[in-house]
């Protein structure tokens, strides 16, 4: 055998996987033996090195990688995001319109003069004889326009209707119409 | 049961310093290792008072061992991830009879070496651990982790050459 040994037959003759063919070169090579010296020193250095306990381990050396690491931040963003997204969403669906609101707020104000007009201590008279003007103002406030006119005489003859009705001093025809009927 | 005992504590005696050294080589986190430590000698306990007991303690504890390291690879990503930085660096033994030269160049060629190991596969890993540092021989490593004799060879050349490769052109 010319040839010098390779590295993996080196280490396989440090086995003792080796022929007698390769023993034999081994030791009439010089730098095969030298080559074989060598590799087992390298190998009780490294042995002695990683016998040592504990073993002085560098964590960053042992982390997993930088892409891996980040997948749970990632995910936790992601979270966030949608999380806050998620709230905003529901946040708006919750406002009031702000049309409704002004329409709620004159309602409310007709309601209560239509409370005042009923429960405060004034007659039913000056209720009646207030209520087509305040009982108009909120209409036209409800519906945003100003009502015409005709509709203004509408409205108020509708209210003189209803206070002949309530009681107040009737025609003397209507006074007889009354009293024959009694 | 008190015999049972006192056997038990002369196993664990004999064993505890290997199970300890091949859990932190495999795992390369102390705590973790220590853990594992406490899980392999309390199987070792069960299996004690079992009375079923294996043929030789040395390789079923191996055995044991390589496998709950296994596991515990697999289980534990997220410590992994979140593992804190040099537990392990203020334990390390200094060497006496150094130059502080000779200190320093040591040290970076085991650190050198160190790097290198970590680097190399797992299984890579475990071979040469149970070859060179547990001293078996390589059809018993095969029977051990269920390979073949020329797949334990391979695995075990590779590492061994880059391993080389760490230490660079040395006189």
């Amino acid at each position: 055998m010319n040839h010098c040994l390779s590295d993996k037959t080196l280490w396989l003759l440090n086995e003792g996987d080796a022929t007698q063919e390769q023993w034999r070169h081994l030791e009439g090579c010089k730098v095969c033996a030298d080559h074989y010296d060598r590799m087992t020193r390298d190998l009780e250095m490294i042995t002695g090195t990683l016998r040592q306990i504990p073993p002085p381990v560098r964590a960053a050396s042992i982390r997993m990688p930088l892409v891996y690491r980040s997948i749970p931040l990632a995910v936790a963003f992601l979270l966030a995001i949608a999380l806050l997204w998620g709230e905003n969403m529901v946040w708006r669906q919750s406002l009031p319109d702000p049309s409704d609101q002004a329409f709620n707020n004159e309602l409310s104000q007709f309601l209560e003069q239509v409370s005042d007009a009923i429960f405060t201590g004034t007659s039913a008279r000056e209720a009646v004889a207030t209520a087509p003007e305040s009982d108009l103002n909120s209409l036209q406030a409800a519906l945003g326009e100003t009502c015409a006119d005709e509709c203004q005489e509408l409205f108020s003859r509708s209210a003189d209707e209803a206070t002949v009705s309530q009681g107040m001093p009737r025609g003397p025809e209507q006074q007889r119409v009354n009293y024959r009927a009694k | 049961m008190l015999n049972d005992e006192t056997g038990y504590e002369e196993l664990y005696k004999v064993h505890y310093r290997r199970v300890q050294r091949l859990c932190r080589l495999l795992l390369q986190n102390v705590s973790e290792a220590e853990e594992v430590k406490q899980e392999i000698f309390l199987k070792m306990l069960r299996q004690y008072r079992a009375e079923s007991w294996p043929t030789d303690w040395r390789a079923w504890l191996t055995r044991v061992t390589v496998n709950a390291c296994h596991d515990r690879q697999r289980s534990t990503w997220w410590n992994r991830w979140r593992l804190s930085d040099g537990e392990d660096a203020a334990t390390e033994l200094p060497s006496f009879n150094l130059t502080p030269e000779q200190e320093v160049l040591g040290r970076e060629e085991r650190d050198r070496i160190w790097r290198c190991f970590q680097q190399l596969s797992p299984r890579q890993q475990e071979i040469f651990i149970l070859r060179y540092l547990e001293g078996w021989s390589t059809d018993e490593v095969a029977s051990i982790l269920g390979l073949t004799n020329s797949s334990v060879k391979q695995h075990l050349f590779r590492a061994v050459r880059r391993l080389r490769k760490s230490l660079g052109d040395r006189p």
